[in-house]
This record gives structure tokens, sequence and C-alpha cells, in this order.
């Protein structure tokens, strides 16, 4: 059987280029199919609307595919892609935000017949767990975001903390420090769960 | 909901389906489709290349810029040429190299003949060496524009203005006086200035 490396050298130039490229092309796939529920994640744990964290998700990827070349080695493709995700959901979050005060501003001077009736749809969806993922959202983004990047990421596919450290590119014990206060000041903030279940 | 009843913290578990529930997220089942599309719209350039150019030939290129530039900017200078910015003009200068001969001055025009015969040059010189003496108006006056090339066209021809003769005849016949120099010793330092190096001027 003969070697990969052999049989690239056998080729012309050309066909070589090529075949590097097929290969650098094969390697994307498969960052892309097993880090796109990563991204598309990070992303919705900042923006809270599917659409948005898709959206920044896919121009994170696109990013990446631009950089490729730096980016092989599959822990530093990882964590590039959960920097970058984090840093455009949070440019799109501003961004957002700008936009809401500017159409709320603007709703003002629509007549009453032409506002829309958000939550009308949603309605349909089971309320009780709507208003616990809001509260703890609510708890989330009373976090740091030093706090908030590490809970975010160890509530994300079961990483644990070594998995964590490797993606943000810190040392173990910060993360599991920094891990232990944020899930304590969210146990304290989500307390009335536990008083609303036991009262039930 | 009872506002009384006792509050305990969240459990470990608790917290943890919690987080599941509200980060289990799944990317739409177009998502990785639209990703493809998105990077196939992407300007053409190959990952090989985009490899080459950012592991090999980048440095190079930046050393053979810099190689060109020493090549042709050092030599420049070390000619002693001066680099003049864009949009300065430069006027012209003439530099009049004059070799200094150790020869009295002469009394009259007659006696530089001997000397002209000694260093080989001509009584006459029928058709000098033209060389457009250009002096620049800023730094010169007229009238010093004109006297001097009065000067050196005379030099050129042999002869020497009237008033350059008497002036150095006057010069010969004053005696030249030359006053006793006097040099004042050195101020000693004292012995304590000298042992800390203190000075005060």
């Amino acid at each position: 059987m003969h070697d990969r490396a052999e049989v690239a050298a056998q080729l012309h130039p050309w066909d070589r280029a090529l075949t590097v490229d097929q290969e650098l092309a094969r390697e994307f796939e498969a960052r892309l199919v097993e880090s796109s529920t990563l991204a598309v994640r990070v992303a919705y744990s900042v923006l809270r609307n599917r659409e948005d964290a898709e959206d920044v998700a896919q121009e994170a990827f696109a990013k990446a595919y631009r950089s490729f070349t730096q980016l092989r080695d599959r822990d530093r493709f990882r964590a590039w892609l959960v920097r970058m995700t984090w840093r455009m959901a949070l440019d799109r979050q501003r961004s957002n935000r700008r936009r809401t005060v500017r159409e709320d501003h603007a709703d003002t001077w629509l007549p009453a017949s032409g506002r829309s009736r958000p939550g009308e749809a949603d309605l349909q969806v089971g309320l009780e767990a709507r208003e616990r993922a809001e509260h703890l959202w609510r708890a989330i983004d009373g976090l740091s975001e030093k706090l908030r990047v590490v809970i975010v990421l160890s509530g994300i596919e079961e990483h644990d903390i070594r998995e964590v450290a490797t993606l943000l590119e810190l040392p173990e014990g910060t993360v599991k420090s920094r891990l232990f206060a944020a899930r304590q000041q969210l146990k304290d903030a989500l307390s009335w769960m536990t008083q609303d279940r036991s009262t039930r | 909901m009872d506002d009384t009843g006792p509050q305990h913290p969240l459990s470990d578990a608790q917290l943890d389906r919690e987080l599941e529930s509200a980060l289990g997220i799944e990317p739409s089942p177009e998502f990785l489709a639209r990703v493809r599309t998105r990077i196939a719209a992407e300007p053409e350039q190959s990952l090989w290349r985009q490899a080459v150019w950012g592991r090999g030939v980048q440095p190079l290129v930046v050393a053979a810029i810099v190689g060109v530039v020493l090549a042709v900017v050092v030599p420049r200078f070390m000619r002693g040429g001066v680099v003049v910015a864009p949009g300065v003009h430069r006027t012209p200068v003439t530099q009049v190299a004059v070799e200094a001969t150790p020869v009295s001055p002469p009394s009259s025009a007659n006696d530089l003949r001997p000397i002209r015969r000694r260093l080989g040059v001509p009584d006459r010189v029928e058709s000098p060496r033209t060389v457009p003496l250009q002096l620049s108006p800023v730094l010169f006056a007229e009238e010093d524009r004109v006297a001097f090339g009065m000067f050196v066209t005379a030099v050129a021809n042999g002869r020497i203005p009237e008033t350059v003769v008497q002036a150095l005849g006057e010069a010969d016949r004053a005696p030249l006086v030359i006053a006793p120099l006097e040099i004042d010793p050195l101020p000693l330092l004292t012995a304590r200035a000298q042992t800390e190096g203190e000075t005060k001027w």
C-alpha cells in the first residue's frame, strides 16, 4: 500500500496542488460538520434567536475558511471558532439593540392598527418552560463575561473543564474556579425554582 | 405559588438540566448547506496557494524588496548623492575647484609670466575653458556676481585688475606687525576641588 506522501510526490506539481486543495477542503468539511452545533450554540447563548445565531455562525465559518491554512489543528480551529463566534454575536447583539431602539422609536409614530402584536403565536408554547428559560437567561446575563463564557461552554455539548480550558486557551485551574463561581451565582439566582417546585 | 415557602439553592443536577434545556439548540437541517453555499461564494483562492503564500513565499518577497531597496538607495548615499524630494527644483550651482599652490603674490601682471611658464600655463589663454558661471541669485547680489565674473575672466586671461595690484602693492609696503602673544597661566585648582572633581565655571 502506498503512503499518501509517496503518491503525492509522484504527481505533477499542478495535480499535487489540486490534491492539497482537495485535502484541505476535506479537512474543512470535517471541521464544519463537527463544530457547527458548537458555533450555533455559542452564538445562540448571546443572541437568543436561532436565525441570528445561524447567520453569525455561518459568517464565522466563512472567516475560518479564509484563514484555514493557519487553523488546521482541530483544537486551534475550535478555540478560534468559539472566540470569533462569540465576538461576532456580541457585535450582532449590539447592532440589534440599536435597531430595536430605532424601530421602537419609529413605532410610536405608527397608527395603533399598523403595529404588530408580538407574542401571540408564542402563547401556544408552554408558558412555564418559557418563563423558566427567561429567568435562566436573565441569571446568565447577570454574570460577568468571563464567567458567562465558561458556563455557556460547559453547558454546550457537556464539555468538561479540560475541554473548556482548551477552547478558551486558559489554564484548567482558572476555568475550574470560574465555573464554580458561575454555578454558585446561578444557583443562588434561581433558588426560587426549587421553592416553586416544593410548594406545588 | 406560595411566596412564603422555603428557598433552597438549585442542585447541580437541576442546574445542569436547566442549562441543557436552554442551550440545547440544534442547528436547522439546512444550516450546513447554507454554510457550504456561502463558502462556495467566497472569492476563488486556492487553499494551496494560501498555504504557500502564508508559509514560504511571504518572507522571501519581503527579503527581496529589502534587498532591492538596499541595492538602489545605499550606493546613492555612498556616492554622496542627495536625494531631492519630489517637487523641489534644484538650481545647478557651479563648483569651482581651486588648486592651492604656494605662490607669493605678484606685484604686477608681468610677474605672473614666469609662474605660468613654470606651471606650464600659456601666457595668453585664447580660448579658456568655458565654465558657465552660474551663481545663485538668492545667495549673491547682482553686483557681486558681475564683479566676481570679471575677476574670474581677468584671471583666466592672465591679467589681474589694477585695483587688486594696487592693493597688493600697498600690502607689501606696509610692515606687518604682529603683537606678541601673551598666555595667562592656568588657574590652579584647590586641593579639595581636585579630589572632589568639582568644577565651577
